[in-house]
């Protein structure tokens, strides 16, 4: 009875010895699923193309003799060159376009959720927003009548959104995240080719701070949400300036949240293809790229195919590990104290 | 006392929110709207002096038998991934809600596919179900089956692309459901091991009451990406056979690159965006809902 009622963690979940067997089973299940299909590509990338092609050999030393071959070919042999020009890009590109948008994504957060803007500052984006329309739709040729008659309907949309405070800001935040590169390459790509600027780190990273601005936003907002007011409002009554209760209060305890955030937006920087298709060519090109110029040009070579996505992941995966221990709070707590 | 707004200045909050709109009015909305504004002109890359069409393209697109197929496709697979990677998420979140051996590392070790690449994934797949080299083929062959690659069946070639978006997303569902679901006060749980309540209901009673709007988050972000599928199908199957994957970012795509029909291509990415607006109000709506119940 008593070892029911006590009010150890462990002991208030704890299920009967088949579920607890059960629950095993299925972990390991699981654990099989998402592991074999990488544990095969590292072992192909220690095969020869004929043990590839002639039959399944799992176990290096056991089935088959390892090779360095396929990694010699990549990493120092032929394809070195475009190998390490790509990881670097990618390094580059992700890293730096991650750490801006957390920076800039998070401050605007900040402001957003500790300060309502009113229904003036609202007005002034909409109006901005509807007199972009206009000088793009009367640039082009459309006629002035449907111009005009498109801009109050969008001036109004907008209004009536960003009126509303938070919600709207969520709104466009969500809707612009979720945003198909498709959507948005070419107006892009002609831009940064006015500016020449194509195939350049720096036309990558704007580009990938944009399209990530929006869920830190989103994401940070939430966070902050979760942190009470209170604590900044002791502070200031402690006499703490704005900024040391931001510094040594906020901040803080945002972290868990800023480090799942950042892992977030890298992965979507180290992994997006369809915006580096066309704004680099070769100087800039990722990783990604790579493999798909890999896969098209050269057909099936799993071998080589298996060590670039092995060194692709494994920075990621060398991140998320040293990362976890930040994580444990997760992302969207908010929502879920509604 | 203290009121909120007074410690920061309107020009503190400005700045704090001026790179925010400096980078994204011209680098994504300002796209947005030329895209809007050539899907109703015959713009493209070759024509110097594109004129207003109305609304042709729509027409023209709605028209193209393989624009059907890509929104069929890409329903069958909202409705049949979404749910499947939530479920898993959930699941994989109460099999680890117990503090464990080695659960820090499981939680690393489940988060990985979604650390692969939409790219790779799709090449890795490919070749795990290659005709000749394909693991699936060594499997059936252990049975004495013979195996042809699903990737090459009009049948089964859409389920093999659910399940690779299964495969990679279902992590990341879990990666953001399981601190929901240590959320959950040990009361909650406790009262339910009283009762003697079983999994489902626990899961029922318990889990998606107190998830729902993490839930209705998550699954907002999980049918955002769903609905841009793109990358992995492209290698995995380039949209074929005949149409059977095709998604809608995909038409668009092959449209305005490999058909050189840039306003098709253009409208049908509008199509898409048209939609994911559509569904960020539903969401809205429904957490609003949410909020007030």
């Amino acid at each position: 009875m008593s070892a029911r009622f006590s009010r150890r963690k462990a002991s208030i979940y704890t299920p009967g010895p088949v579920g607890f067997a059960l629950s095993y089973v299925m972990l390991a299940l699981w654990a099989f699923v998402v592991l074999f299909p990488l544990y095969w590509l590292f072992v192909t990338s220690f095969k020869t193309p004929i043990e590839v092609d002639s039959g399944p050999f799992y176990i290096p030393f056991v089935d088959f003799q390892p090779t360095l071959d396929a990694w010699q070919y990549i990493v120092v042999g032929d394809l070195s060159h475009d190998t390490w020009r790509n990881y670097t890009n990618t390094v580059v590109v992700a890293l730096s376009s991650s750490a801006l948008a957390i920076v800039l994504g998070a401050a605007a957060a900040y402001a957003l959720d500790r300060f309502t803007y009113g229904r003036r500052f609202g007005t002034i984006l909409a109006a901005m927003a509807t007199i972009l329309f206009m000088v793009v739709f009367v640039g082009v040729g459309v006629p002035v009548l449907v111009t005009v008659g498109v801009a109050i309907a969008i001036f109004i949309l907008l209004f009536v959104n960003l009126a509303r405070g938070s919600d709207a800001i969520a709104f466009w935040m969500i809707a612009q995240r979720m945003l198909p590169p498709v959507a948005i390459v070419i107006p892009i790509y002609l831009m940064f080719q006015k500016l020449s600027l194509l195939d350049t780190w720096g036309a990558l990273i704007v580009t990938y701070v944009a399209a990530n601005l929006p869920i830190v936003v989103w994401l940070m907002r939430d966070y902050f949400q979760s942190i009470p007011r209170e604590l900044e409002e002791c502070a200031a009554i402690d006499g703490a300036s704005r900024y040391r209760t931001f510094w040594s209060i906020v901040l803080p305890l945002a972290v868990p949240g800023l480090v799942a955030t950042f892992l977030f937006v890298l992965v979507f920087a180290w992994n997006e293809y369809l915006l580096a298709l066309f704004l680099t060519t070769a100087n800039a090109q990722t990783l990604p790229l790579t493999i798909a110029a890999q896969n098209a040009t050269r057909g099936p070579q799993w071998w080589y195919m298996s060590v670039l996505v092995i060194i692709m992941i494994a920075p990621v995966i060398v991140l998320a590990i040293l990362l976890e221990r930040y994580m444990a709070k997760g992302l969207l707590v908010g929502a879920v104290k509604g | 006392m203290i009121k909120r707004n007074s410690p920061m200045r309107r020009r503190e909050r400005i700045w704090l929110v001026l790179p925010l709109a400096l980078l994204v009015f011209p680098f994504l909305l300002l796209p947005l709207l030329l895209g809007l504004f050539e899907s109703l002109t015959n713009y493209g890359p070759l024509q110097p002096h594109p004129q207003f069409v109305g609304l042709a393209n729509y027409a023209a697109v709605f028209r193209t038998p393989d624009f059907a197929a890509s929104w069929r496709n890409i329903l069958i697979m909202v409705t049949v991934a979404v749910p499947l990677e939530l479920a898993i998420g959930i699941g994989l979140g109460y099999l680890l809600r117990e503090p464990f051996r080695g659960r820090a590392f499981l939680r690393v070790v489940f988060l990985l596919p979604w650390l692969v690449s939409p790219i790779a994934n799709g090449a890795m797949w490919h070749f795990l179900l290659s005709q000749q080299v394909g693991m699936l083929s060594y499997f059936a062959a252990w049975f004495g089956m013979d195996f042809y690659s699903p990737l090459a069946s009009v049948t089964w070639a859409l389920p093999t692309a659910i399940a690779t978006d299964v495969w990679r997303n279902a992590p990341f569902a879990c990666f953001l459901l399981f601190p929901g679901l240590l959320a959950i006060p040990p009361e909650l749980w406790e009262f339910a091991t009283l009762e003697g309540a079983s999994v489902f209901a626990q899961i029922r009673y318990i889990v998606l009451p107190w998830l729902m709007p993490l839930l209705l988050a998550v699954a907002l972000l999980l049918v955002g990406s769903t609905l841009g599928t793109f990358d992995d199908v492209l290698i995995l199957t380039g949209g074929g056979p005949g149409s059977a994957t095709v998604t809608p970012a995909l038409y668009s795509y092959l449209q305005a690159f490999q058909f050189a029909l840039w306003p098709a291509g253009v409208t049908a990415a509008w199509l898409i965006v048209a939609s994911m607006i559509l569904i960020a109000l539903v969401y809205l709506r429904l957490t609003r809902v949410e909020a007030a119940a």
